[in-house]
């Protein structure tokens, strides 16, 4: 038995571990474009146990490394999409951060969605490499490629500005959901970081 | 009556017991108190309703699939089972939960691309889920861990993890290696690895050696030059690279040859297993056998070029024993094996075609020019002198050897060559700390595949560098509280005294004659320069056999370019025939600073015979510099420079990798290379309190070092029982009085070291102490110094291995 043992073991080894090539670029091609039709929304094509099969199976043979490039520069495209969206959006004030709320929601559920198909590279290949597990990178990449982006922050702090001082205006009985606007984008960058909602909370109070 | 008195003391415990009403299985425990025994009754009831559940979720779920609400289809099989339960595992979960298509549908499908996932280990992993205990065994562990990661139950994993490593055993090591080590199967497979790699470690020399040519080359590499690797001594380590590498060789080769067999083997599961068996038998067999007639074949090699070097490499030997006061036990029995070698095998026929062929190294062209240089050059560029000089002894070429050259043509990848290049000449195996003989025959084993051996030579230098250091150190230090004299405020005469003398010999040195490359000057110190590419350094000291022409050489790194005295006055006109080995050993270890002898004559032989070696001296510079020359060999393999420029660096022990090396007496001892050693102990969990064993010594830089392991019953807070480990150093003594001349004595009562004790296993790599530390100081004599709460005597039973403990030690004179 032992003997067969050994034998078995040693064709293993002429196996292909590291994958076909085009086997390879076939799996990080249906989980990048499963990430592109997360973000848009469109499920008919993203079948849960074929992309987590082929996560799985591209981080069990090493190639980690090459899924998880390929998904975070998905995101980081899909993030700048959004970003597009969000500056041709409605001019200012509650319109405004109605839509860059639902545009957050919507990235938030897309990255956790995204972290369910890769849930094995997130367990595995990330703190064995130290990189950035995937609901971190999406939230980095809303911070730092939205929030934080040059005219969207500042179109954040003046809608927020204008809010709180109709709130102000319209006493303790405001407006159907202009609060919930407040509340939502301060939850919002809570959850980017303290530091974050710090920045932004703060800053129109003392300008103001 | 005793039996009478019995019953008393217990009615109270019945009375107990029997108050509750519980199942009469389950009498509690007769020293727990009353509440606790009511509290575990009450709660009887409960467990009595999980069990009930547990069991009708077993059989009325699981097994007959009642109230089914989802279909899974498993590599063929069909599940009948439930969301609420399946969603345990996350895969699931998230599949059933999330915004997908199949979130909702009545089937669903499982897709694998894992090879070591079968549909008994899908369908142990479910019932897992159901709340079965997972029935595991050597063939299906690995399987059930591979699926039970592909569903994330991580618990399971765990189970299946803990089973493979306590089970881990010579017979399916292999598998269970490359299952881990192929796959990435996250932290679990991270704890196979580093059970197999403990496992290694501790077994690779005796039980898994045949092993190892089957493991990946960085597996390999890693473990030669590992210093948890529990290898007795330096020399059994190359023995046992070189042993992975003739087998690497001829498993390849059979892969070659072999592979439609065994392909065929692997496509057919379906064959009687007995026959099977029997046939990959006979292949194991075979190999074995192969690999076995290539040993003998290297091994006759030897025997047949160790007469020859007998013959004609007289001064090779001598120069270095000269100055290498050297030896360990071990010494004594590597010479021994090798003389029965010699003995009962005859040379083989190759090894004896040898073809002296002096007109190679003859040259026309005027040699007046590198002497004027070199004389009047005052040691800036004296590193010329030390270019190959094998052809000094001979100059002969071994023709028409059937040697398998492991750079050019041989089966070995080139992912393999590296490792093994890595291994032999890139300061992975500590040269310095093996015997002169061991050394010697190294170099030859090296020379069979070609490989530069600079290392080899560079050991030699190295070794010779440390018994004068130690010498100065000592004659430096005070007698009395064994600190230096920079730091000891006890009287200093005798450090005087050895300056003084010194300087005599300087004045001496001066006057030398030859027209030495040496120049001696009042510093009285040698200095070792690294020359990258250049300049061919000491390669080639002892040189006996080699079958390629010097300019194939890599060239060494350190090249002496001063030497202090003595530079001829002795053996001025010595010629490098001469044989004469006695008269140069007179002066030995007892004389600090006299080690550098040897230099002195090796640099009398290289200018008595410079007109012939200096064409080839030429013709290798020039090669050298040209870069990626091939040079084809007279004995028809070929050997590209490219790669003997690439191991250059990283002789270094302290990773001075690109800067220059400055090695001279003043080094201090830290940049020397450690000294590693391996020693066993049988029957410690028999010890009883405070028994010691001891390991046998070992000889390194002038001292006898062994390990000892202690039983103690009162060291642990907890009281367990623990075995403490430690080093134990004293002072070198002439054992042998005819060896006496390998051998220096570092006469301190005390010294300062830092070392590790590591005690590998397939539990884990225990390493105590580090080799970052600044330094202990050692005890006098009798005395160790270790750790007294080493181990646990309840985790022995993981440590050993055959009932041995195996401590690897590695100790560095600082």
């Amino acid at each position: 038995m032992s003997a067969r043992h050994q034998f078995s073991a040693a064709a293993f080894r002429w196996q292909e571990t590291d994958g076909n090539p085009d086997v390879v670029a076939g799996n990080c091609k249906a989980v990048t474009n499963a990430v592109r039709d997360i973000y848009a929304q469109d499920m008919t094509n993203v079948i849960f146990g074929d992309l987590y099969r082929r996560a799985y199976s591209l981080v069990l043979h090493k190639r980690g490394e090459e899924l998880y490039s390929a998904v975070e520069a998905a995101m980081a495209s899909e993030v700048q999409a959004l970003v597009g969206s969000l500056a041709v959006a409605g001019p200012s004030g509650q319109s405004f951060l109605r839509e860059l709320l639902a545009t957050w929601r919507r990235h938030t559920a897309a990255v956790s969605a995204i972290r369910d198909i890769v849930m094995y590279m997130d367990r595995t290949f990330v703190p064995a490499t130290g990189r950035t597990p995937v609901r971190e990178l999406g939230l980095g990449l809303w911070r730092d490629g939205v929030v934080r982006s040059g005219r969207i922050r500042l179109r954040l702090v003046e809608a927020v500005r204008l809010e709180k001082a109709r709130q102000e205006e319209d006493g303790v009985v405001g407006v159907p959901g202009s609060g919930d606007l407040v509340a939502g984008v301060t939850e919002m960058l809570t959850e980017l970081g303290a530091d974050v909602c710090h920045e932004f909370m703060e800053a129109p109070t003392v300008s103001s | 009556m005793a039996a009478a008195a019995q019953p008393h003391p217990l009615p109270p415990v019945p009375a107990e017991g029997a108050a509750p009403a519980a199942p009469p299985a389950a009498p509690p425990a007769a020293s727990r108190p009353y509440e606790l025994a009511v509290a575990a009754a009450e709660l009887r009831p409960v467990d009595c309703n999980l069990a009930a559940l547990c069991d009708h979720v077993q059989a009325e779920g699981f097994g007959s699939g009642a109230f089914s609400d989802v279909v899974v289809e498993a590599m063929g099989a069909t599940y009948r089972l439930h969301r609420l339960i399946i969603s345990r595992s996350t895969y699931f979960r998230n599949m059933l939960h999330g915004p997908w298509r199949e979130a909702g549908a009545p089937t669903v499908v499982l897709q694998l691309d894992d090879s070591n996932v079968d549909s008994e280990a899908i369908a142990i992993s479910l019932a897992y889920l159901y709340g079965q205990p997972p029935k595991l065994n050597d063939n299906n562990a690995f399987r059930v861990l591979a699926a039970a990661s592909f569903l994330d139950l991580q618990g399971l994993c765990t189970i299946c993890t803990d089973f493979i490593i306590s089970e881990l055993w010579t017979s399916n090591f292999l598998q269970y290696q490359l299952f881990a080590e192929s796959q990435d199967y996250g932290s679990h497979g991270e704890r196979v690895r580093n059970a197999c790699w403990g496992y290694l470690c501790q077994s690779a020399t005796l039980e898994l050696r045949e092993v190892l040519p089957k493991l990946s080359s960085q597996t390999l590499h890693a473990l030669l030059t590992s210093d948890e690797l529990w290898v007795p001594n330096e020399e059994k380590r190359f023995e046992l690279a070189l042993f992975a590498l003739l087998a690497k060789v001829t498993v390849s080769d059979v892969e070659v040859s072999g592979n439609e067999n065994l392909n065929l083997m692997a496509s057919s599961p379906t064959v009687d297993p007995s026959m099977g068996k029997g046939k990959s038998l006979m292949n194991e067999i075979g190999e074995e056998q192969l690999m076995v007639s290539e040993l003998q074949k290297v091994k006759l090699h030897d025997n047949g070029s160790k007469t020859a070097q007998n013959i004609i490499d007289v001064p090779s030997v001598i120069i270095p024993q000269n100055s290498i006061s050297y030896s360990i036990p071990q010494n004594a029995e590597a010479s021994n094996r090798m003389e029965n070698d010699t003995s009962t095998g005859g040379p083989s026929a190759e090894s004896t075609s040898y073809q002296f062929n002096e007109n190679l190294w003859h040259s026309s062209e005027p040699t007046k020019n590198y002497f004027s240089r070199t004389s009047s050059s005052n040691g800036l560029v004296p590193s010329e002198w030390g270019r190959p000089t094998a052809p000094l002894w001979g100059g002969r070429v071994v023709g028409r050897r059937q040697v398998r050259c492991v750079s050019g043509s041989s089966s070995l990848s080139a992912d393999e060559y590296n490792a093994f290049m890595n291994i032999f000449e890139r300061g992975s195996l500590l040269y310095c700390n093996m015997s002169f003989d061991a050394l010697l025959s190294v170099r030859k084993q090296l020379e069979e595949f070609e490989f530069p051996c600079k290392a080899v030579n560079d050991g030699l230098w190295l070794q010779m560098l440390l018994c004068h250091r130690v010498q100065a150190i000592v004659a430096d230090t005070c007698r009395n509280c064994c600190l230096t004299s920079n730091s000891c405020a006890c009287k200093q005469a005798y450090v005087n005294t050895h300056s003084h003398y010194r300087q005599e010999h300087d004045r001496t040195s001066a006057s030398g004659t030859a027209g030495s490359i040496y120049l001696g000057d009042a510093q009285g110190d040698v200095r070792i320069h690294n020359v990258r590419g250049a300049v061919d350094g000491l390669a080639g000291i002892g040189r006996g056999n080699s079958n390629v022409p010097g300019a194939a050489w890599a060239p060494t790194r350190y090249v002496f370019s001063r030497v202090p005295y003595g530079l001829g006055s002795r053996n001025g006109q010595q010629s490098f025939a001469n044989d004469e080995a006695e008269p140069r050993v007179d002066h030995n270890g007892d004389i600090p600073g006299d080690g550098l002898t040897a230099l002195v004559n090796l640099s009398q032989e290289s200018s008595a015979s410079h007109h012939q070696t200096e064409s080839i001296f030429e013709a290798g510079m020039q090669t050298r510099y040209s870069g990626a020359a091939s040079v084809s060999t007279p004995g028809g393999s070929s050997l590209q420079m490219q790669e003997s420029k690439e191991h250059e660096p990283g002789s270094s022990w302290e990773s001075t990798d690109n800067a220059t090396i400055s090695l001279d007496t003043r080094t201090p001892l830290s940049h020397f290379p450690p000294f590693r050693f391996g020693v066993e102990f049988e029957d410690v969990h028999r010890l009883g309190d405070g028994q010691v064993k001891h390991s046998p010594e070992v000889f390194y830089a002038g001292s006898l070092w062994k390990v000892s392991v202690q039983a103690f019953n009162d060291e642990d807070p907890h009281g367990r029982r623990t075995l403490g480990l430690f080093l134990h150093r004293r002072k070198a003594e002439l054992l042998d009085p005819l060896r006496k001349a390998h051998m220096y004595i570092d006469p301190r009562e005390k010294v300062t070291a830092r070392y590790q004790l590591i005690c590998p296993s397939k539990r884990e790599v225990m390493i105590f102490g580090s080799l970052k530390q600044a330094g202990t100081l050692l005890p006098k004599a009798p005395k160790g110094w270790g750790w007294r709460t080493a181990i646990l005597f309840d985790e022995l039973a993981d440590l050993l291995q055959g009932g041995s403990l195996r401590v690897a030690a590695v100790v560095q004179l600082v």
